[in-house]
């Protein structure tokens, strides 16, 4: 497990919303996907932040995609969970899923 | 790809911008661009809300995502993929400046006590400066309002020499000067005025409004516009007659013709003759001084009925102001000016000793020119100064306590690498940082001062002149900027050197505490100082009103009407004896005479003889005022008959001749007693005696007889010092003066109301005013408001030295409170121990209050020894009372101590509570 990158919280919610966005997943859907589902206000400097971070670590890939008049001519970065990246996320959950185990009974009061 | 819409070139040239913005600290150029797009693409859906409010989002969030990007942790990720950027300069040093206001807000926030102490204390002493400043530049740097290119504007005088070889300066002119002035090149335009008050309207409906005559190019030479309408053409303001036409004021077209455009063209009743109005001066206007004007009307055309005045040499009635050739030096149209001045005075027989002076609108700080109300100014701009002093003194005092109580924090960051460069900043942005606010709530205090201030000490300048101006601002600014360079460098030198080691002490250093001590001590004896200004200025207010004046100065009104000229001499006799008739008619009016002198009112002299006495025995050879009075004067005026009798009905023209003479009088003439019987000769008729009949005439006079002494009055000057009151009293009846040139008679001036207590003199106006259509106005006031220019000196000392003291006492008091209770909660364990070992609780507080006192008493004596060597320059401004008056000096110093005790009693109540267990345990 050590030869893992290990991902924060907040960056395991960023590649999972990038996941469920299938190829569709630029800035303002990934944001507007997280405050849907995860239900959280998240701003913009910390999503550009993360999404910089995680490409860092080679977790995530981009390509430019195409340019809309709503964009005033601006390119859209279009982002792709990494082979490694959805190799993290599963050690993240592994990780987590035997720490919970045992502990229902103390949780699930 | 074609826009829906068409675009707006502003709109599309923004996003340009936001991209060059963002590569500044987005290190990708392509992510640059996309976050622009997506930020485009989110503000598109809030276009629905309003256009602007989306741009506003727009710019915000690129603002927000910028500094996100910019912060330090951003950068700790390490260097990003692409192509290597440098860091710049700008990028660290806004992130440094961010961490440090964040830190500074943080601090502030901790200690809201110290912050609000801070911004509390700055604001007083910052807005106390900035008005006095204003007022200041008001008076002495700033042209009036609405004039063109102030600088080559200025009031041209007269300097005489008389035969002693003394200068006197003539501020005004015949307007026969005006145009010689204007043949001789000097001056572009040349202009007069005369300043004055004028009644507006008629009958119950009229009032007295400050008014100005001017010469035909007034407006031109300072190139002033209409706000509507028109000013004065030149036919209408020229000779010989000019037209009966009006300008009003913009306060007076809002306040009385409810800013209607339509009153243009109506008539206004200016001294009961009707004129049209034509114009609206801009707001604010006052003219090339600062006076108040509501109505402006051509010279000319007040001095239509007098033939020929344009050529009158004597008739000395304008001041004037003149706009310079601008293609010559003020000193060669000084010399042209002074030529063509001489050029017409020539044949008049003048001794060629005149010079022409031009002097600039702007009085600027010259010293001979300074006026009183100037004077007064910068005094209290001094003032305002000291307590600026206290109020900085005060803030370092804080900052040097909190920066000790940081001791600690500062070790840590220094052990961690903060260099002594980027400490200094950290903390110079947090004093900047109170102190800014500090100065921005002064401003608030100096705009609310100000108006206050104004009131008080500019009541001859019109209320529109604005006082906080760009000055004040640029003062308040930097008495803020100077509070934080002192409040916050004065800690980093007493940090500095400090070894790291006795920096983690949680204890003060001796240097701390005698600065703070210094500094104390510094605020106390400035508030001693204007403590005890306040009470020399009190004490000469009260003693110049506690004066006994003679008469029953409270109960007493003054009223005075103006007739129309159709009225003759013989119609105001008898509507002066009506009015007493109305005025004894209402309710609480005691007593009412007509009068022909008053104190503080109009006066009368001529020569008189006294057989059997030398020519000359006054001081001086001054002539005693003469009072004709009516029979009930003395009653009246409460005055009272020290000797024989007053004056009776029965004292007519057919009666024998009596006299009442003053105390002083009598002394005068008749030292050893004897008034009563005595004789007055006196001159009624002025007309010009041949020499050789001249003794043969005084000779003939009648006796009056003297049949009484009164006791003395004032005359027209509160300071009793400035001349030996001498007078006598005649029975009107008995008396008719007869002038040089044959002409005489003796009108009524006004009327003389004696109040019961506490009746008000509100109908006196009306009463008066219903006797007759011809009276154009009446002017009733009572005493108090004829005495009231002359106070206004003391008053003025009086209540801002009041103002100031308090402030700094507040302040000192403050001072005090703050330092004691540092050093107590620096000592905690030192009274903990104390109170362990049995010292009594008593004496604990004791001890700490003693400190507080010690503190005041040695700022007392201090202050005590500047007000001793500082007392020579207040002495002439105060009334009966030493500038080295030592029970006052006393009191202020009690005052102070007793501020000091009081500052000293919470932190010495709490020096008691130390709990010795809690405190020992908790080191």
């Amino acid at each position: 497990m050590g030869k893992h990158t290990v991902v924060g919280e907040f960056e395991q919610v960023v590649l999972l919303a990038i996941l469920r966005l299938g190829g569709d997943a630029w800035a303002v859907r990934i944001r507007q996907e997280i405050e849907r589902e995860a239900d959280r206000d998240v701003s913009r400097g910390a999503l550009y932040r993360t999404l910089d971070r995680l490409e860092a670590k080679g977790l995530l890939q981009w390509e430019e995609g195409a340019d809309g008049p709503a964009r005033g001519g601006h390119p859209r970065r279009v982002f792709r969970v990494t082979a490694e990246g959805v190799r993290a996320l599963r050690a993240s959950r592994a990780t987590l899923l035997n720490l919970w185990d045992g502990l229902e009974g103390v949780l699930e009061r | 790809m074609t826009p829906a819409a068409p675009r707006d070139p502003a709109t599309e040239r923004a996003p340009e911008r936001a991209v060059r913005l963002l590569e500044r600290f987005v290190p990708r150029r392509a992510v640059a661009r996309s976050i622009v797009g997506d930020l485009r693409e989110e503000q598109r859906e809030r276009f629905g809300g309003g256009r602007v409010g989306a741009w506003l989002w727009f710019w915000w969030q690129l603002f927000v995502v910028a500094i996100t990007y910019g912060s330090r942790r951003g950068r700790e990720l390490g260097p990003m993929p692409g192509p290597d950027r440098p860091q710049g300069s700008l990028t660290r040093w806004s992130d440094d400046l961010r961490q440090d206001l964040r830190l500074a807000l943080r601090t502030l926030r901790s200690n809201p006590v110290f912050a609000g102490a801070v911004v509390v204390t700055l604001a007083l002493g910052v807005g106390a400066n900035a008005a006095m400043f204003g007022i200041s530049s008001r008076l002495l740097l700033r042209p009036p309002p609405h004039i063109e290119e102030p600088r080559e504007l200025v009031h041209v005088r007269v300097e005489f020499q008389d035969r002693e070889g003394r200068s006197y300066a003539m501020g005004t002119m015949p307007y026969a000067v005006i145009g010689d002035l204007r043949g001789s090149r000097a001056f572009a335009f040349v202009a007069g005025i005369s300043r004055e008050e004028v009644v507006v309207g008629s009958g119950a409906d009229a009032r007295k409004l400050p008014a100005a005559q001017v010469t035909d190019h007034y407006f031109l030479t300072l190139g002033t516009t209409a706000r509507v309408g028109r000013l004065f053409s030149h036919d209408e303001a020229a000779p010989p007659a000019g037209a009966p036409v009006v300008v009003v004021s913009s306060a007076f077209w809002e306040r009385e013709l409810g800013a209607d455009p339509r009153a243009i063209g109506t008539d206004l009743v200016v001294d009961g003759v009707p004129r049209t109005i034509i114009g609206v001066a801009p707001p604010g206007f006052t003219g090339d001084t600062l006076g108040p004007v509501d109505v402006w009307i051509p010279h000319a055309s007040a001095m239509a009925t007098t033939p020929g005045w344009w050529t009158d040499r004597y008739r000395r009635q304008l001041a004037v102001v003149a706009r310079l050739n601008p293609e010559i030096t003020p000193e060669a149209a000084r010399d042209l000016a002074d030529a063509g001045y001489r050029h017409g005075q020539e044949g008049l027989g003048s001794d060629g000793r005149a010079r022409v002076e031009l002097e600039g609108i702007v009085p600027g700080l010259d010293r001979g020119r300074l006026t009183a109300q100037s004077r007064v100014a910068l005094w209290l701009n001094g003032v305002a100064a000291v307590v600026l002093v206290v109020a900085i003194s005060n803030v370092t005092g804080l900052f040097l306590v909190r920066a000790v109580r940081r001791r600690h924090e500062i070790a840590v960051r220094s052990v961690l690498g903060m260099g002594t460069p980027r400490l200094l900043r950290q903390l110079l942005t947090e004093s900047l940082l109170l102190c800014g606010l500090g100065g921005i709530a002064g401003l608030a205090v100096a705009a609310w001062g100000a108006g206050a201030a104004r009131a008080v000490l500019l009541p001859d300048v019109a209320a529109t002149a604005d006082v906080v101006d760009p000055a004040a601002l640029a003062a308040a600014a930097a008495s803020a900027v100077l509070a934080a360079l002192v409040a916050g460098l004065a800690p980093v030198l007493h940090l500095r050197g400090v070894p790291v080691g006795r920096l983690r002490m949680r204890t003060t250093g001796m240097g701390e505490t005698l600065t703070r001590n210094v500094l104390l001590v510094l605020q106390s004896a400035l508030t001693l100082v204007l403590l005890f200004g306040a009470l020399l200025f009190v004490a000469s207010l009260l003693r110049v009103q506690s004066q006994d004046f003679g008469f029953a100065l409270d109960s007493l009104v003054l009223a005075n009407g103006e007739f129309a000229d159709s009225v003759g001499p013989m119609e105001r006799e008898e509507l002066y004896d009506r009015g007493v008739g109305a005025l004894s008619s209402i309710p609480g009016v005691a007593e009412a005479v007509p009068v022909w002198t008053a104190p503080f009112g109009p006066r009368m002299a001529v020569p008189v003889a006294f057989p059997g006495i030398a020519q000359d025995p006054f001081e001086g050879g001054q002539l005693p005022y003469l009072n004709p009075v009516a029979p009930a004067y003395f009653e009246a005026m409460g005055m009272e008959i020290v000797e024989g009798r007053g004056l009776r009905a029965s004292d007519g023209a057919g009666a024998p001749w009596v006299a009442v003479v003053s105390e002083n009088m009598a002394r005068a003439l008749w030292p050893e007693g004897g008034a009563i019987g005595a004789c007055l000769q006196v001159t009624t008729d002025m007309r010009p005696v041949p020499p050789a009949f001249a003794a043969a005439a005084a000779a003939a006079l009648p006796c009056r007889e003297v049949v009484g002494v009164v006791n003395d009055a004032r005359r027209q000057s509160i300071r009793p010092e400035d001349e030996l009151i001498v007078q006598y009293y005649l029975p009107r009846a008995q008396l008719e003066i007869t002038g040089p040139s044959g002409i005489g008679g003796l009108e009524p001036w006004g009327w003389l109301v004696r109040l019961e207590p506490g009746a008000a003199s509100g109908q006196i106006g009306s009463a008066l005013q219903g006797l007759s259509e011809e009276l154009r106005y009446v002017n009733v006031r009572s005493y108090a408001e004829l005495l009231d220019p002359q106070l206004r000196p003391w008053r003025l000392g009086a209540s801002m030295f009041t103002v100031f003291g308090l402030l700094a006492l507040t302040l000192a008091g403050v001072g005090i409170y703050s330092t004691l209770a540092f050093a107590i909660s620096q000592r905690r364990r030192e009274m903990g121990i104390r109170l362990a070992l049995g010292a009594p609780a008593g004496n604990v507080f004791r001890m700490v209050v003693a400190q507080g006192l010690l503190v005041a008493a040695t700022g007392s004596a201090l202050g005590a020894l500047v007000s001793w060597i500082g007392a020579g320059q207040l002495g002439p401004l105060l009334f009966e009372t030493s500038p080295r008056d030592v029970m006052l000096l006393a009191v202020a110093a009690s005052i102070l101590l007793s501020a000091a005790a009081v500052a000293s009693l919470v932190p010495a109540w709490r020096a008691t509570c130390a709990e010795p267990a809690v405190v020992l345990r908790s080191d």
